[in-house]
């Protein structure tokens, strides 16, 4: 059951705001001032009250889960709590009103808060400059590419350096990011714990390498313990290696990225960092590089001299401009306050409870379902439901079932090394009784896909709709009323 | 902990319960060597109290409304925001979820989503929009890459009369792919349609317009239709300043292919350039082509409506380095709220808005023309913005500067820094939301700071 669309809603004469307009100023003929054929007429948008809207949108969101309704486990997303104080902030008139074409000299505070972010995620992860423009993880990603291509092609080797590797366990934005700027994608094979097979990269390293992108812990939760003997390969070759942040949060304060030899490094503020998801968006994802690539990073930089910040754009080896303006500052503004309120031992905290929370799970789930991977994992745990399937059951309907339950489901079929992959996120910010009772339901749900698989197969019950036709969706397509 | 319920006796269970010895033994797989040992060198952690008093503190060193009067636009607007889209989009259902990615407990964001993408369908005159992108450049870049593909032509045009920025992006984006941009050259403040009938040719993949343009002004391409079609180029254009929208459709929709770019105007503050909103829409053809999550309408098994991602054969998760493009997270949030924005002013509402902006702009462009000594070189059909040019000897510096101390902010940029030939000169920019008194204002310190 859906909410009726405003649309449907529509009649002449209602609106949510006074029309006509209070007008202060000479009225105007839209056909004398433009050609006839420019002026609009009907555009198909409703025509509602304030009251119906409000009633509208609510309604919507009591038919949506947010980490603030309940446990969260989504692999790969660190779904955290987000503070409310940070939301509260980041509204604050002062940083909103600002434009992006201000002058430097009125918005002191904004590149202030900026310049003072850029150090505090550089003494997180071991970098040594930050640019803080890319929007979203692909996006730094992206951004991280260009750095590589273009550092290759300051030293003469752009045209043989053509290649990057990357595990096949990796995110699927990986290899997107690195062929969207022209590389070619090597695959390099994964070990049974989701790591780099070394043997492998040694039989692919060659001069035609340009970096290797990594996450770590890798996408099955895992440390990768090779992460020296990797670098020390790579660096040989004259390669780099880029550190995919998804997975951070596993590490603050325990190991930095720079220190494991990582050049380029993005960070997803909307996971680590604690800044919401909004259902799809906005994040932000700052990209970390070492020294000798600092004269690569996006304009704008940010500056300080004679004790006025200012932003620069004449960086003659800068890879050039990555967005109209700006950054995704308000989330900037959120992962600085969240930084400012854990400090160090916070931080550490952060990342010890959210190992152990994952390992607790995994421990306590290891009689009933299967772990995908035979090795301790950090943050994140991936179980298998491979031995489910006799009964007809895929980790999909396990993960459709905790949704009757009142439970988001985990990540599944990812990473795709791993049959059946269930990948269990809890982090930090989730108390023991909360994973004791999704440690409940799971075993009911284990021992329901045993008794009565049908329960899972058309699960969830209890929600407003049932599983969507998705075949019907892409073939019917009505993407717009 | 404040954001972390696990005590140090719930540690100690955790730990006896798994047979676990120790949180440092969970960490043993990180080579010693690289074990960070000592304290990250933060501040001391901030309480509650502290954190307000410090943000305010910083928000303060900056100058904004209402202290000081705005007159910027260019790629980002300040409209007014009715309060019911704070309220609305700060509902935690709405902002503390993940993409939709199980839409049985995600209607609320796709149904929001689905709206969304008709109403910039039918703004655009397109035939269907995705689900948003990061901002108005980066929707460019990813159109200028899907046709350069798709055509596999390796040679785009674009008019110079984009906002550099834009121009700088679309640069960033080519280079990486070895696609040439070549500029079209004008002198008069539009689209030069002598340079354009010369460089549009059949090795061109698209023809990038913006409008309205960098110095505020609505192109007009009919003129152009013609050759773009003979020569079968694709015709993009960026809008990013869609509020013009609810008095014109400066183009014939049926001749162009895409049209994408910033949507911030609709319910969004300026917020330092983000999180605004990208958009993209266009023609049926290219929908299986197009970059970002797209909400389908379909029904569920017991044959009710439901909403769900689809077309998701495109996206990176799936279709990894062959994917259309590396988008993932993009700007649902931003999405919601323009959605709840267009909702509330309505057809009506967004018509009247619009025209204000016009009103406004006219009346006060009309008074800078004759009441003060800056000059509007370009006087064609514009919206809510147009390139005033500062008289000699006076520097667009001076002018920032003298303007500031009455409490008056105009645009950084320069644009004669980008034009030469339109030496020192700013673009002004102006909306439904200024009173007639910050216009009095202003024309009365346009005449103070040049005596």
């Amino acid at each position: 059951m859906t909410v009726k669309l405003l649309i449907e809603s529509s009649k002449k004469g209602n609106s949510g705001i006074q029309v006509p307009l209070k007008s202060q100023f000479p009225d105007i003929d839209l056909h004398q001032t433009f050609p006839s054929e420019w002026v609009r007429e009907s555009i198909q948008l409703p025509n509602v009250s304030e009251p119906e809207v409000v009633r509208h949108f609510t309604n919507l969101a009591s038919l949506n889960y947010g980490v603030d309704s309940g446990f969260y486990p989504l692999g790969s997303c660190t779904m955290k709590y987000n503070p409310k104080i940070n939301e509260k902030l980041a509204g604050l008139a002062g940083f909103t009103k600002t434009h992006p074409l201000q002058p430097d000299f009125t918005v002191q505070g904004n590149l202030y808060l900026m310049m003072h972010l850029e150090q505090l995620l550089a003494e997180i992860t071991g970098m040594d400059a930050y640019t803080l423009l890319p929007a979203a993880g692909a996006h730094g990603e992206l951004t991280g590419m260009m750095i590589v291509k273009d550092y290759f092609k300051h030293k003469g080797e752009a045209a043989k350096r053509t290649k990057i590797l990357i595990p096949e366990s990796a995110h699927g934005t990986n290899p997107a990011s690195a062929a969207s700027v022209g590389f070619d994608i090597v695959e390099v094979k994964s070990t049974h714990c989701g790591g780099v097979d070394v043997s492998h990269l040694k039989e692919l390293i060659n001069d035609q390498v340009a970096a290797i992108m990594l996450t770590n812990p890798n996408t099955a939760g895992v440390f990768e313990t090779d992460i020296l003997e990797i670098a020390e390969i790579m660096h040989k070759n004259g390669s780099l290696l880029y550190y995919d942040g998804a997975n951070l949060n596993a590490l603050l304060g325990q190991v930095r990225p720079g220190d494991m030899g990582f050049d380029i490094v993005h960070l997803n503020l909307h996971k680590t960092f604690s800044t919401p998801h909004g259902g799809g968006g906005p994040g932000s994802a700052p990209v970390g590089v070492k020294e000798y690539l600092r004269e690569f990073l996006p304009v704008p930089v940010i500056r300080e001299k004679k004790n006025q910040i200012a932003n620069e754009t004449a960086q003659s080896n800068s890879i050039g401009m990555m967005r109209l303006a700006g950054a995704n500052f308000q989330v900037l503004v959120k992962a600085y306050l969240y930084i400012l309120a854990m400090g160090s031992d916070g931080l550490k905290k952060a990342s010890s409870i959210a190992v152990l929370n994952a390992n607790y799970i995994k421990e306590k789930l290891s009689p009933f379902i299967a772990s995908g991977v035979p090795c301790i994992c950090m943050h994140e745990c991936v179980l298998t439901a491979k031995e489910l399937t006799v009964y007809g059951i895929q980790a999909k309907d396990i993960s459709k079932r905790l949704i009757d339950y009142g439970i988001h489901p985990p990540t599944n079929y990812f990473p795709l090394i791993i049959p059946e992959a269930l990948m269990i996120e809890p982090t930090e910010t989730e108390s023991k009784e909360t994973m004791d009772h999704f440690i409940e339901i799971m075993k009911t749900i284990i021992q329901e896909a045993k008794e009565n698989p049908a329960l899972l197969t058309e699960a969830p019950h209890m929600t407003p709709i049932s599983r969507p036709d998705e075949v019907k969706a892409a073939k019917d397509l009505n993407v717009t009323y | 902990m404040r954001y972390i319920p696990i005590t140090d006796q719930d540690i100690q269970d955790m730990l006896k319960e798994t047979n676990l010895p120790s949180i440092e033994a969970l960490f043993q797989s990180i080579p010693s060597s690289i074990r960070f040992k000592r304290d990250l060198a933060l501040p001391m952690p901030y309480d509650e109290m502290e954190l307000a008093r410090h943000a305010q503190q910083i928000a303060s060193k900056n100058c904004t409304s209402p202290t000081f009067d705005t007159f910027i636009g260019e790629i980002n607007y300040q409209h007014f925001i009715p309060s019911v889209i704070d309220t609305l989009s700060s509902h935690p259902s709405f902002y503390t979820a993940y993409t939709p990615y199980q839409p049985e407990v995600s209607q609320g964001t796709l149904e929001a989503i689905y709206q969304f993408q008709s109403y910039m369908t039918h703004l655009t005159g397109m035939d269907f929009s995705n689900a948003s992108l990061y901002d108005g450049a980066t929707a460019t870049a990813e159109a200028l890459y899907l046709l350069t593909t798709s055509s596999n032509k390796k040679r785009a045009v674009i008019s110079s009369t984009l906002h550099p920025h834009l121009k700088e992006v679309i640069k960033t984006y080519a280079k990486m792919r070895d696609i040439e941009i070549e500029e079209i050259h004008s002198n008069d403040g539009t689209i030069g349609i002598h340079d354009a009938q010369n460089k549009l040719t059949d090795q061109t993949a698209c023809f990038i317009v913006q409008i309205p343009n960098v110095f505020g002004l609505l192109e007009d391409l009919k003129p152009l239709y013609g050759q773009l079609a003979e020569k079968k180029i694709k015709l993009v254009v960026v809008i990013l300043e869609p509020m013009v929208l609810g008095a014109v459709l400066p183009y014939d929709p049926s001749k162009v292919d895409i049209v994408c770019g910033e949507a911030q105007s609709f319910g969004m503050e300026t917020c330092y350039g983000g999180p605004g909103l990208g958009f993209f829409t266009g023609k049926k053809e290219f929908i299986r082509k197009i970059p970002g999550r797209i909400v389908g309408k379909t029904t569920d098994k017991e044959g009710r409506e439901a909403y769900v991602m689809t077309l998701r054969a495109r996206e990176q998760d799936i279709r990894r380095e062959k994917a259309t493009s590396n988008i993932c997270t993009n700007h649902a949030l931003n999405a919601l709220r323009a959605t709840i924005y267009l909702s509330t002013v309505g057809e009506d509402g967004f018509k009247a808005i619009a025209k204000e902006n016009i009103k406004i702009s006219h009346y006060a462009v009309d008074r800078i023309e004759k009441e003060t000594l800056f000059q509007v070189p370009f006087r064609k059909p514009f919206f809510n913005e147009i390139l005033v040019k500062i008289p000699t000897p006076h520097t667009h510096e001076e002018v920032i500067r003298k303007l500031f101390e009455k409490n008056i902010l105009i645009s950084k940029n320069n644009i004669g820094q980008f034009f030469p030939y339109v030496g020192e000169s700013f673009v002004i920019s102006f909306s439904e939301n200024h009173h007639i008194s910050q216009i009095d204002n202003l024309i009365l310190a346009l005449k103070e700071v040049l005596s």
